[in-house]
């Protein structure tokens, strides 16, 4: 039995990079050299010192940022009704709760974020053990394209926001680069949250493909055993299928154990977790061969004639079968806890992506009428740059809940392939085994919520855009209101100016009396309509 | 329309025809893995019948029996044992009679009094609107506590009933398992002096703002107003610590389910946890165990659903009535911080009493009950762990588990919605938005106003 | 199925008001059956079909022909007042006239489903639950006399604020009110049918529930019990299950409509309450005062009775899966009566006693809650509508 602990990868490795920004950004205060060297996340008290005084120096920059500019602010305050500018103030601060929270929560976190990994490892060795097969690769590359896409969301509005609509002939306007900052801290943490979860649906789907393969493996041993009493093709190694199909699986296990001591050797290496890879008894046209495939790598350089199937042998595969739900709900448990480890920082994400997706539609609209909006949300005033922040910003909300809804898919499909096994197998032994296993995963449901408020979901998606909407409605129906209201007493009272003047006429000519009335009608019948 | 008309002929334990095993001192005594949850190191001895011992579930939160008991809220229960409560005495009975009677006639003048000029020293308002608000808050109130009053008088039995279900099951558990399910209830006691503490100071304020001299009438219902909220309140922290006390026989239940699953068998045997919590049990007690786990975990089921119905109404009066006050306090507190005049410290003080108080008490709810149900449905994923060879022992898990397909408990106001953990948030939400609209109605009221008065001159 | 079953006055009101109900909806023609005593079976008949469709549309007509002689002095104020209030009135009126052609349209269309809904209900009543004591429907028993005040209440506060705002009395107006109210009979009662259906299901459910904790009782004193009678309860519940999903398609559009319609006229009410209060800043004589207000608790009685039934069967529904529970507690327990009970607390985690109309909602107190959440906010915006017009 090959030794498991150089076969298995751990997922922190992909991570190298990410850790690399993060500690640098004030992310995490985990230590640097650990994490290099052995792939592990442990306490760093001169991590967690770094992190405060990063922290402290944000809000103090963001503090000088609003205050710089916020001269025309303080002027607007007083024409500005009180709710326009408590809303204002709260939604320029939020950002920065938002990137306390994250920070904050990183720190309160330090030492379990280590274990949550470190329980994804034993889960990795269990599904190792089971013959799952996990890659790892993907995670790094989605890793990579993230972090890029990140830095150039964040790159395109601040220089479009600071070419366009900052004033930039005065040396205090380079502070609007803190303006990004919270929001790329922000975003930095989530792609840990999103990447582990990402990770997490891996894990789930490997289950499934291995229930799967099971399922097809038995699909090819019963058309063996029909097709070996139909006579159709002889098992004749000569035969070119057959021979093809065998020197096939000798290339993917030769390719499959080179990989394997590559791994070991290179830092970010691609990370795959194969033990021996499952034989397809497919040609390279997709087209199924009557012959069943063999599902035990040890067997495979002897005998090309043995035609096994797990599902036949059902005391073997109950272990298995077992030990797999196991695995399952132990994934189960690790997303629980992740989901735990991140509910504060989600929380304030949605608040946040709720509340700026409103706030800038709104000052949106108030920019097109010409009202004065706060000095923050200058990028109101371009139309393709609140397109690009409302996409950015929706981007990661939607991205985060989608991931969260297709893992939960993901680990109650479980149940379903398992079903497929027993219904293929057609033996009462196995039924009941599935029974009893599919009633047990049944119970197994990871569900991602935040902070128990409201599910991650597609529904709470439909309920958030249906809020913005009411949101929106309302605030723009009383604008328009106020407006009105406003514009009303404009003209009255430029009647009421020149009512004065005519009067004055009127009293030293005393002619046009008719006019007169007509001015003073017009004014009294708002006060009684 | 009583949900619960199934349970007429439900059986006793008296009328089982074989006792349920017998396994006191056997296990007590060899097996001290069973002995899980003990405060006491005393023998779990048999209690005397005739010995009149205090409670030991209800001795924790005898501060609010006792409170709720004197205001006619609880029957004052004759304990006939150690584990068993009865019916109240003629005596105790005409009491709880007498004081509901004085409770009533109160209301009744004190909605009489709100009708007349009688009230109108009290009742001040700075506009017109907030007038009505505070007659709607008052009626509220006065709606809530006499529906508390009404449904406690009627629940009388029924909250008997579920008291003894909870004495038995203690009994049951202690004779298995030899454990006290004692649990520290202080911060019933700490809620109970924070409610005293809120509606004095409440009352101080009131009297404060009241410009001249004070009738007695109207000291009676200051008084009567305070009596009403302090008692309500009560009512739902007593709701609160029930909830707690059934959170905590499912979590014994759950935890003796946890020995059995394949993460505690998989640990060694000799690795002892010294926290007192469970420890792997042997699988051969598994089907004894699981019998008592089940019985005890449809019986918790009843008992958390009777406590269900005996408090929905009052669940949903005092919910509107929390949320309509917690809406019209943030706008006081909102129109007072930006009013263009003097702010007034005595309406920012009585906005902000009331505010705690009823976020405070909603937290408690919610949380009480967010626990108690999480914990009612956690038994059936725990079961999920439980790996055993033996197929007589993987039928009694499948015989649980087929039961439990999409049986989620819930605990609701009514039907109306479900209370649990986002409970507190839904009505935040709800009251910001209500909020919004209010605030906008009132910077339009606003603006009419100061436009109206340049147009004149 | 309609005779008393007890001797008490409780008994004898039910199933006076069941014939009445029936009675009535002869004569309006909304119920074309004929009622087989031989075969106990109900028949569609054309010529009652015919019958209703001439009843109606009389009717409607008669209420289209006297209509202004319907309105009130206030109801025009308010419209000077508010246009928006008008138009509001203008859409409701013809949607409630449109809702009572549905909704007979709608019955004709799918007689043939109803007759053979209510015969398997009659059918199952016949041979199945006879023979159970009927001492014990309480809730049954409340439920009809309920609606059957409802359906009266009504009819009463009807005819109250249409006499009561109306200046003058004339023949036309008595004409008017009369041929209204004959229209709004008919509407009640053929949603009361529904209503009357799901109520004998929640009947038959209960009875269910009360065999198996018959049966939970006889395993704990120690006795057998057979598995064929566990079964035989699964079929009932199976059949009772199906006639529910039935019964729930047939008269899914019109429930939504009725419902709609009955929410809208509340808003509405109110609406024009505060309008003509407040806005116009009228006085509020005692007239006022009465007639508006128990329109409007007339129309929540009866929403609310609407949605209780509904709720009371679902909860019916979901005890019984906790009964089934109840079967954990007992020790060795015969195979095949385990196999029984697993396969029948199967049956119940996927197959609910549920109510959705149109899939849209299921019908319970949760979702009465948010209408009435809705409904207020919906006033809200009508009120801000007013607000600014100036």
């Amino acid at each position: 039995m090959p030794s498991s602990e150089p076969e298995v990868q751990p997922l922190l490795q992909q991570f190298q990079q990410l850790f690399f920004i993060s500690k640098i950004a004030g992310i995490l205060p985990q230590d640097l050299e650990k994490f290099r060297s052995r792939n592990v996340l442990e306490k760093s008290r001169s991590g967690m010192v770094y992190m405060m005084v990063t922290l402290v120096v944000y809000v103090m920059f963001y503090n000088l940022l609003i205050y710089s500019f916020g001269e025309e602010d303080r002027s607007l305050k007083a024409t500005q009704s009180t709710l326009t500018f408590v809303i204002g103030l709260f939604l320029t601060y939020i950002g920065l709760i938002m990137m306390g929270t994250d920070q904050l929560t990183a720190l309160r976190n330090q030492g379990k974020l280590g274990e949550l990994y470190e329980r994804i490892r034993l889960a990795d060795e269990r599904l190792f053990k089971e013959k799952c097969v996990l890659d790892n690769s993907c995670i790094g590359r989605r890793i990579r394209i993230m972090l890029i896409m990140t830095v150039l969301f964040e790159l395109s509005i601040l220089v479009a926001t600071y070419i366009k609509l900052v004033d930039y002939t005065q040396w205090m306007s380079v502070l609007w680069v803190m303006s990004a900052v919270p929001t790329f801290i922000n975003t930095l943490d989530k792609i840990w949250f999103a990447v582990s979860l990402y990770a997490l649906k891996e894990r789930f789907e490997a289950i499934n493909a291995t229930l799967e393969e099971l399922v097809m493996t038995h699909e090819k041993f019963k058309i063996w055993l029909r097709g070996e009493s139909d006579n159709t093709t002889s098992l004749d190694s000569s035969q070119p299928p057959q021979y093809d199909s065998n020197l096939e699986y000798l290339y993917k296990e030769l390719g499959g154990l080179d990989l394997g001591s590559m791994g070991k050797g290179s830092v970010a290496g691609s990370g795959k977790n194969k033990v021996a890879p499952v034989a397809h008894s497919m040609n390279s046209f997709g087209e199924s061969i009557e012959t069943a495939s063999d599902k035990f790598p040890r067997n495979q350089m002897s005998s090309n004639l043995v035609y096994e199937s797990e599902l036949a042998n059902v005391s073997k595969v109950e272990e298995k079968l077992n030990n797999l739900c196991q695995v399952h709900d132990e994934i189960c448990e690790i997303g629980k806890a992740m989901n735990e480890l991140w509910s504060y920082p989600i929380l304030s994400l949605m608040a946040y992506g709720f509340l700026i997706f409103t706030a800038q539609l709104y000052f949106l609209y108030c920019a097109t009428q010409t009202q004065p909006i706060p000095s923050l949300f200058r990028s109101a005033k371009n139309p393709l740059i609140t397109v690009i922040v409302l996409s950015y910003t929706s981007g990661k909300c939607v991205y985060l809940i989608y991931l969260s809804w297709k893992t939960s898919l993901a680990s109650k499909r479980t149940g379903i392939t398992l079903h497929k096994c027993g219904v293929v197998a057609d033996d009462n032994l196995l039924y009941e085994i599935v029974n009893h296993l599919s009633l047990k995963l049944l119970n197994h449901s990871v569900d991602f919520s935040a902070c128990g408020f409201f599910t991650l979901d597609m529904e709470t998606l439909y309920g958030v855009s249906g809020g913005i909407t009411s949101y929106l409605i309302i605030l723009i129906q009383f604008n328009l209101a106020a407006q009105q209201a406003k514009e009303a007493i404009q003209t009255f009272s430029s009647l009421n100016d020149t009512a004065g003047l005519v009067g004055s006429v009127t009293e030293m000519d005393n002619g046009s009396s008719t006019l007169h009335d007509l001015v003073s009608t017009t004014m009294l019948t708002p006060t009684t309509g | 329309m009583s949900p619960n008309t199934w349970v007429i002929e439900m059986p006793t334990e008296k009328s089982r025809s074989r006792p349920y095993p017998q396994r006191i001192s056997p296990y007590g005594v060899h097996h001290p893995s069973r002995d899980a949850f003990t405060r006491t190191r005393d023998p779990p001895t048999a209690a005397t019948p005739t010995k009149i011992v205090d409670h030991p579930v209800f001795e924790d939160i005898r501060t609010i029996m006792s409170v709720l008991k004197a205001s006619g809220l609880m029957p004052i229960y004759e304990q006939v044992s150690d584990y068993e409560v009865g019916p109240p005495t003629k005596t105790n009975e005409f009491y709880s009679f007498f004081v509901r009677g004085v409770v009533h006639a109160l209301t009744l003048f004190n909605i009489y009094s709100l009708f007349t000029p009688i009230s109108a020293q009290l009742f001040y308002s700075y506009r017109e609107t907030d007038n009505v608000n505070q007659w709607i808050e008052l009626l509220l109130c006065i709606l809530t506590y006499t529906l508390t009053v009404f449904v406690c008088a009627r629940n009388t039995k029924s909250m008997l009933r579920i008291m003894n279900e909870i004495l038995q099951l203690d009994e049951e558990v202690r004779r298995q398992f030899g454990a006290n399910l004692n649990e520290n209830f202080g911060f019933s006691v700490k809620f109970l002096v924070g409610i005293a503490v809120s509606q004095t100071y409440i009352i101080i304020l009131k009297i404060y703002a009241v410009k001249g001299e004070i009738t007695p009438t109207s000291y009676v219902l200051l008084a009567f107003y305070a009596i009403q909220n302090g008692l309500t309140a009560t009512y739902i922290v007593f709701a609160s610590a029930l909830l707690k006390i059934v959170y905590i026989r499912f979590h014994f239940i759950n935890q003796l389910l946890n020995g059995y699953t394949y993460g505690q068998q998989q640990k060694p045997k000799q690795k002892r946890n010294h926290n007192g919590h469970f420890r792997a049990a042997l699988m051969d007690n598994f089907p004894e165990d699981s019998l008592f786990i089940y019985r005890m975990h449809n019986k918790l089921l009843r008992i958390y659903k009777g406590i269900n119905d005996c408090c929905n109404l009052i669940l949903v009066s005092f919910l509107g009535y929390s949320f309509y006050t917690v809406t019209t306090n943030c706008y006081n507190l909102f129109v007072q911080i930006t009013a263009k005049g003097m702010i007034s410290p005595n309406i920012l003080q009585w906005c902000f009493a009331w505010l705690c108080m009823h976020v405070s008490l909603l937290a408690l709810l919610s949380r009480s009950c967010g626990l108690t149900t999480r914990e009612a449905n956690a038994t059936a994923q725990i079961l999920a762990r439980v790996y055993a060879k033996a197929k007589e022992y993987q039928n009694i898990i499948d015989k649980f588990l087929t039961k439990s397909i999409k049986q989620e408990v819930q605990f609701t106001a009514y039907g109306f919605f479900a209370i649990d953990n986002s409970t507190l948030f839904k009505i935040f939400s709800a009251v910001t938005t209500y909020l919004v609209i209010l605030i906008q109605f009132k910077q339009l009221e606003d603006s009419k106003v100061d436009d109206s008065i340049p147009a004149q001159t | 199925m309609f005779r008393p079953s007890g001797s008490g006055l409780r008994q004898k009101l039910v199933s006076l008001t069941l014939k009445a109900a029936l009675l009535g909806s002869w004569i309006l023609g909304i119920f074309p059956f004929t009622f087989d005593s031989w075969t106990r079976k109900l028949h569609r008949s054309k010529w009652l079909m015919i019958y209703g469709v001439l009843v109606n549309a009389g009717l409607v007509a008669l209420i289209l022909c006297n209509d202004t002689e319907a309105e009130s002095q206030e109801r025009m104020e308010v419209f000077r007042r508010n246009p928006l209030a008008e138009q509001i009135n203008g859409v409701h009126d013809i949607l409630s006239l449109m809702m009572v052609s549905f909704m007979l349209f709608r019955a004709y269309w799918k007689s043939g489903d109803i007759e053979r809904i209510l015969n398997e209900q009659m059918d199952l009543n016949h041979r199945h639950f006879r023979h159970y004591p009927l001492e014990e429907w309480c809730s049954f028993d409340k439920f009809v006399l309920y609606k059957g005040l409802s359906i009266v209440l009504e009819l009463a506060s009807m005819l109250l604020l249409e006499l009561g705002m109306s200046p003058n009395y004339n023949r036309q107006l008595f004409l008017g009110v009369t041929s209204l109210c004959l229209v709004l009979l008919g509407v009640l009662l053929g949603v009361s049918h529904f209503h009357f259906a799901v109520v004998y299901v929640y009947r038959y459910v209960w009875t269910v529930n009360r065999e198996l904790l018959r049966l939970v009782n006889e395993l704990a004193a120690g006795r057998t019990v057979e598995a064929s009678r566990v079964d035989y309860l699964l079929s009932l519940y199976n059949r009772l299950l199906d006639i529910n999903g039935r019964l729930v398609k047939v008269y899914d559009y019109q429930m939504v409509w009725v419902m709609v319609n009955f929410l809208s006229a509340n808003i509405m009410s109110i609406y024009f309450f505060i309008i003509f209060v407040i806005s116009l800043k009228k006085e509020i004589d005692v007239k006022l005062l009465t007639i508006i207000p128990q329109t409007l608790i007339v129309n929540v009685f009866d929403f609310s009775l609407s949605i209780a039934v509904c709720d009371l069967a679902e909860r019916t529904g979901k005890q019984t899966s906790t009964i089934l529970k109840l079967f954990n507690d007992i020790e060795n327990l015969d195979e095949k009566v385990a196999r029984s009970i697993s396969d029948f607390s199967l049956f119940c985690s996927h197959r609910r006693l549920r109510f959705s109309h149109c899939g849209l909602f299921f019908v319970n107190y949760e979702m009465g809650f948010r209408m009435t959440i809705t409904s207020f906010m919906y006033l809200l915006f009508l009120i801000q509508f007013d607000f600014w017009n100036l």
